[in-house]
């Protein structure tokens, strides 16, 4: 059930990701207010990920049974990047840090906890 | 107010006109335009064509204005929890106020406010986004994008 390789998928990039932790990266990052979701059907926080937006699983979900997506990723160390990213969890986000990001910039750096499901709403390419 | 009188001083004043012929209470507004006397124009329309006009035009900004209003507003808590000046239980009792409580559209309305928001904002905006300003359903959003697209 929903349980995919990131490396393993050649010809389909991968969109979102579904788990307990998750490292978010990315220079620029929104708020937007929190909502019930009307499938998990409870408060979630939600943030927008711009420029160079990076998501990566650091705890699986246990089950490991995708709640949103059937095609999420939700393998220890799965990623996903893209413009832009649109990321939910059920605690709110904290403790921003500034990383080195790439030769040029630096970015915003923070653990996202609960339940979290990132979706690549704006690709690279 | 005779026709030598405008002819003379050449500007628009306000005519008092008493209807007599008309049962009922009319509002109409009267519009003329040109850029001389000799191929002035004159348009005459019920007000309440105009206002519906504007009144949707206006509503739409409202809504606009309410929720970034909100969005501030939640914005200065959320800063205020990342600087560690609430704690993570104060910052999630707080942000129950500002939990989006979703209502149901017409198609053809979300389109016009999406169309209307997208003409304000840009196009650098997510179905997420939108749904916030309206406080509707983003697969609703996603859908009337579609048709709008299409």
């Amino acid at each position: 059930m929903g349980t995919k390789d990131a490396d393993s998928s050649e010809s389909r990039r991968p969109l979102s990701i579904e788990c307990e932790v998750a490292e978010l990266t990315a220079t620029k990052t929104n708020t937007l207010l929190p909502i019930i979701h009307p499938i998990l059907n409870q408060k979630v926080y939600r943030l927008k990920l711009r420029w160079g937006a990076r998501a990566k699983i650091l705890k699986e979900l246990s089950p490991k049974r995708f709640r949103i997506d059937s095609d999420a990723l939700l393998d220890l160390g799965s990623q996903i990047s893209g413009k832009i990213i649109e990321c939910i969890s059920t605690d709110p986000v904290g403790d921003f840090r500034t990383v080195e990001f790439s030769g040029k910039h630096r970015a915003q750096y923070s653990i996202a906890s609960g339940y979290v499901y990132c979706n690549v709403f704006v690709p690279f390419y | 107010m005779n026709g030598k009188d405008y002819e003379r001083s050449g500007t628009a004043q306000l005519v008092k006109y008493k209807p007599r012929k008309f049962k009922e209470k009319f509002d109409l507004l009267i519009r003329a335009y040109g850029s001389s006397r000799e191929d002035m124009q004159m348009i005459i329309s019920p007000t309440s064509s105009v206002e519906y006009r504007f009144k949707n035009f206006l509503q739409v900004l409202f809504e606009i204005i309410g929720s970034q209003n909100n969005q501030l507003d939640y914005s200065g808590f959320y800063i205020s929890f990342l600087l560690g000046q609430i704690s993570k239980k104060e910052f999630e009792e707080i942000s129950d106020k500002f939990v989006i409580k979703e209502k149901k559209l017409p198609d053809d309305i979300l389109q016009y406010k999406i169309s209307l928001v997208k003409d304000i904002m840009g196009e650098d905006l997510t179905p997420k986004e939108i749904a916030q300003f309206f406080q509707c359903d983003e697969r609703d959003v996603i859908q009337a994008l579609k048709l709008l697209t299409a």
